[in-house]
C-alpha cells in the first residue's frame, strides 16, 4: 500500500511572473512562486483575492494571460490535448463542491476515477489495502455500500478527498475543501487529513480561509490583490 | 418637504440613467401580443366561415415512391444487423469488463444515472448489470410506434388479399384464372363474357379440369344494424348446398356466407347493395379493412347485385397448370375477344402492388416520421442528461478522464437504451397490435419478426444517432471551466 510521493522534482508546480485578469479586472499580477513537491502549502486570502484562480492556473482550468506555469515538472498543455488528461491523472484535485455521483455508493466513488483511469484494481492487493487504509484514516468504512446522497456534507467531503488519494497522485490540488463543513467537522478533517498526509509525505496547495487549515499546513502564503504578500 | 423628490443615495444610477428599464419592454410586448391576439381572432372568426387552405403540392414521383416503398426493407436489414451487432458489442464489453477495470468503470459509468437530480425514470434494478436500470420511454414509444405503422402498412398491403385467397383456396380452388387482362385484381373492373365462359368450361369438362366461375361486386353491405362496404363473391354452387340460390323467389333472402367479423349469426336478415339476403353460414378470413366478405351464388350475383342473367363474370378458375390454362383458353378464344390467363400468384400480387403503390408510402413515411422522433427525442434526453449531470462529467474531466471516454460511456448508454427500447417497444407492441382490430371491421394486422427489426433499426439508430449528436462537442457541452466554478 503507497501513496506516491513525488522525489523527482523539487517543487510539484512553479509559477513565474503570472498575471491573470477577467475582463478589465486584474485578479493576479506578476505573481511568481514555487511549491515544493513534499509540503503543503495552504494559500489564504480574502473572498476576490485570486486564490481559487490560482489553484485553477495550477490544474491548466484556466489560462494565464501572461507568464509560465510549470505542474510536475512540465508546461501546462492546452486543455484539449491528450498530454493534459495525462497530466492531471497525476494530481489530486478536490472542489468546493465534491462533485460526487450521488446516485452511486461511497466505494463507488472512491474508486471510479482510479479506475477508470488504469491506476486502481480491485484484484490486487496492494489497491484494496490502499482503500480500507483511506477509509479507514477518514473514518467513512461503515458508509462503504451506501449511496452518497444518503450522506453529510462531511461525510461527502471525505469521500471526494477519498477520491483525490485513489488514483496514486504525486499531488494535491485542494479548493475551499470545508467551505460547507460546520467547525467542528473542519477540525475532524483537517486532522484526519493530516495524519494521512504525514504518513504519505505527499504535497500540494490548500486554498481556504478556514483557521482549521493551519493545521495540514507546511507553509502558508497570503495573496492580497493579486500579489503574494 | 417641497414636493421635489429627494435621493438618499448618491444617485449614480439616477443621474446616469443606467439602471436598466425591464417594464418598458414588457409594456411594448405586451400591446404587441394584444394587437397580434385580435388579428388572430378575427382571422380565426373568419376562417370558421371560410376555411383557410394551404395546398402546396408537388407532382407525383414514381422514383420517390419506390424509394419510399424500399425503405421497409432497408430498416428491416438494418435492425437484422444492428440488433445482434449491438448484443454482440455489449457482450463483447461485459466480458472486456471481467478482465479489465477500466471498462468494468465504464459498463457501470453506462448503466446509472449520476445524479438523482431530475430522475423521474421506470427503474429496473436488476436490469442494471445486463443493459441499464432503466427503461427509455421515449425511445420505447419510438420504437412501438415504428411496428405498428410497419404493421398496419403490412396489413393494408397484405389484407385486402384474404378474402381472394380464401375463396381461391377454400370455394373455387384452382391455380390459372382466366381475366380480361394480366393486371387484374378485385379493386378493377374486369370482364369475362358469358359465352367465352361458357366455351372454356367445355373446353375444361373435355379435359377433365375443374372449373370454377368466379364474379365479384363491391358493394354496400347493410345486416344487424351494421353498415360496411362489402367484396361480394358470386361462386358456382350445387343445387343441394344451403348456398344454393332459387331464382324463382327473386332476389329476397339470397343465402349467403357471412364473415365472421360482421358477427352476424345464421338466419339474420340484412341487405347488399339492397338486394334482401339471408346468413347461412359465417366463415372467418373472409375480411379485408375496407371490405367485409359475402359470398353468394353465381347465378344471384349476376341477376340481383350486376341486374342481368347474362351479366359477365369476372374470373374462371382453371385447376390447371398455367401452360395448359392457356392452350385452353387458346381453343375457347374467338377472334376479338379479349382475356388472357394469369397464377392466383400474380392475381395476389398484381392486389399486392395497388396497394403497395397507393398506401404503403404513406405508412413508411410514418413509420419514418417515428423513427424521427425517437432520435430527435433521445438527442433532447441526452442533451438533458448532459445539462443535469455537467458538473459531475466536468468534475470527472478536470480529475483527467478523457472526453472520449465520457463519449464511449454515453454512446453505450444510448446502446443499451436502443436495446432495451427494442424489447420494451416490441412488448408493448405485441399488446397494442391486436387491440388495433376493435377500431375496424375486417382489418386484423399482426405483429411480425420483420415489423420488430424496422422498430429494432429506429430505436438503436435513433438513440445511437442522438448519442453521437449531442457527444460530438461532449467537452463543450460540459465546459468544465465554467462547470467547476462554485
Amino acid at each position: 500500500m503507497s501513496i506516491t510521493s513525488t522525489t523527482r522534482t523539487t517543487y510539484a508546480a512553479e509559477m513565474a511572473h503570472v498575471t491573470k485578469s477577467y475582463g478589465n479586472v486584474v485578479v493576479l499580477e506578476d505573481l511568481s512562486y514555487s511549491f515544493p513537491s513534499n509540503e503543503i502549502v495552504l494559500v489564504e486570502g480574502e473572498s476576490g483575492s485570486g486564490k481559487s484562480t490560482l489553484l485553477r492556473l495550477l490544474q491548466g482550468i484556466e489560462v494565464p494571460d501572461y507568464g509560465n506555469i510549470s505542474l510536475l515538472g512540465h508546461p501546462i498543455p492546452p486543455s484539449r490535448s491528450k498530454h493534459y488528461g495525462h497530466l492531471l491523472r497525476q494530481v489530486g484535485i478536490v472542489f468546493q463542491d465534491p462533485l460526487l455521483d450521488n446516485n452511486l455508493t461511497v466505494t463507488e466513488n472512491a474508486t471510479a476515477i482510479a479506475r477508470i483511469n488504469g491506476r486502481w484494481n480491485e484484484d490486487k492487493v496492494d489497491d484494496l489495502d490502499l482503500l480500507s487504509f483511506i477509509f479507514h484514516a477518514f473514518e467513512i468504512e461503515r458508509f462503504a455500500d451506501q449511496p452518497v446522497h444518503q450522506l453529510s456534507g462531511g461525510q461527502k467531503l471525505r469521500v471526494a478527498l477519498a477520491r483525490a488519494l485513489m488514483s496514486h497522485p504525486r499531488w494535491l490540488l485542494l479548493d475551499e475543501p470545508t467551505h460547507m463543513v460546520d467547525p467542528a467537522g473542519k477540525v475532524g478533517i483537517y486532522k484526519q487529513l493530516k495524519g494521512l498526509l504525514d504518513e504519505t509525505n505527499l504535497g500540494g496547495v490548500i486554498v481556504s480561509h478556514d483557521l482549521e487549515a493551519r493545521v495540514v499546513a507546511n507553509k502558508i502564503v497570503t495573496i492580497e490583490s493579486g500579489r503574494i504578500v | 418637504m417641497d414636493g421635489t423628490r429627494q435621493t438618499r443615495s448618491s444617485g449614480f444610477l439616477v443621474h446616469h440613467n443606467r439602471f436598466p428599464k425591464p417594464r418598458n419592454g414588457q409594456l411594448v410586448a405586451g400591446v404587441l401580443l394584444l394587437c397580434l391576439c385580435l388579428l388572430l381572432g378575427t382571422v380565426t372568426l373568419d376562417t370558421r366561415q371560410i376555411p383557410l387552405i394551404v395546398n402546396l403540392t408537388l407532382p407525383f414521383n414514381p422514383a420517390v415512391e419506390t424509394a419510399i416503398n424500399q425503405l421497409q426493407g432497408i430498416l428491416e436489414t438494418i435492425g437484422a444487423i444492428l440488433l445482434p451487432v449491438s448484443l454482440l458489442l455489449l457482450a463483447l464489453l461485459k466480458l472486456a469488463a471481467y478482465r479489465s477495470p477500466r471498462m468494468s468503470q465504464i459498463d457501470l459509468w453506462s448503466s446509472r444515472e449520476f445524479t438523482r437530480s431530475g430522475m423521474r425514470q421506470l427503474s429496473i434494478p436488476g436490469l442494471t448489470w445486463l443493459f441499464a436500470g432503466s427503461i427509455p420511454v421515449i425511445a420505447s414509444l419510438g420504437v412501438a410506434l415504428a411496428i405498428m405503422t410497419t404493421s398496419i402498412g403490412n396489413e393494408i398491403v397484405h389484407g385486402p388479399n384474404k378474402p381472394i385467397q380464401t375463396a381461391l383456396t377454400r370455394l373455387t380452388p384452382g391455380n390459372s384464372l382466366v381475366v380480361q387482362y394480366s393486371a387484374d385484381m378485385p379493386m378493377l373492373q374486369s370482364n369475362i363474357p358469358i359465352s367465352l365462359a361458357k366455351r372454356v368450361e367445355a373446353q375444361a369438362a373435355r379435359k377433365r379440369i375443374q372449373v370454377y366461375q368466379l364474379g365479384q361486386n363491391l358493394s354496400s353491405l347493410t345486416v344487424g344494424g351494421q353498415t360496411a362496404t362489402a367484396l361480394t363473391l358470386g361462386v358456382a354452387v350445387k343445387k343441394n348446398s344451403s348456398l344454393s340460390w332459387n331464382p324463382s323467389l327473386g332476389c329476397n333472402n339470397v343465402p349467403v356466407i357471412m364473415s365472421r367479423s360482421m358477427g352476424s349469426y345464421a338466419g339474420e336478415l340484412g341487405t347488399d347493395d339492397g338486394v334482401g339476403i339471408r346468413v347461412v353460414a359465417n366463415r372467418s378470413g373472409l375480411s379485408a379493412m375496407n371490405r367485409v366478405g359475402v359470398v353468394m351464388d353465381q347465378s344471384a350475383l349476376a341477376q340481383c347485385l350486376d341486374g342481368s342473367r347474362l351479366a359477365p363474370i369476372n374470373a374462371i378458375v382453371l385447376k390447371a397448370p398455367l401452360s395448359t390454362a392457356k392452350h385452353l383458353l387458346a381453343m375457347a378464344k374467338t377472334p376479338g375477344q379479349v382475356a388472357t390467363v394469369i397464377t392466383k400468384a400474380q392475381y395476389l400480387s398484381n392486389s399486392e402492388k395497388f396497394w403497395t403503390s397507393n398506401v404503403k408510402p404513406i405508412t413508411n413515411i410514418l413509420a419514418v416520421i417515428s423513427g424521427l422522433l425517437a432520435l430527435v427525442a433521445m438527442a433532447g434526453t441526452i442533451a438533458s442528461r448532459l445539462s443535469r449531470n455537467r458538473r459531475e462529467y466536468a468534475a470527472k474531466l478536470a480529475a483527467g478522464v478523457g472526453v472520449g471516454t465520457l463519449r464511449a460511456v454515453e454512446v453505450l448508454r444510448a446502446l443499451k437504451d436502443g436495446v432495451v427500447a427494442t424489447i420494451v417497444g416490441s412488448l408493448c407492441s405485441m399488446i397494442i397490435i391486436p387491440a388495433l382490430s376493435l377500431t375496424e371491421s375486417g382489418f386484423h394486422p399482426s405483429w411480425t419478426s420483420g415489423d420488430a427489426l424496422v422498430g429494432a433499426s429506429i430505436g438503436l439508430l435513433g438513440c445511437l444517432g442522438g448519442a453521437f449528436f449531442r457527444t460530438a462537442h461532449l467537452d463543450r457541452a460540459v465546459d468544465f471551466r465554467e462547470s467547476t466554478k462554485i
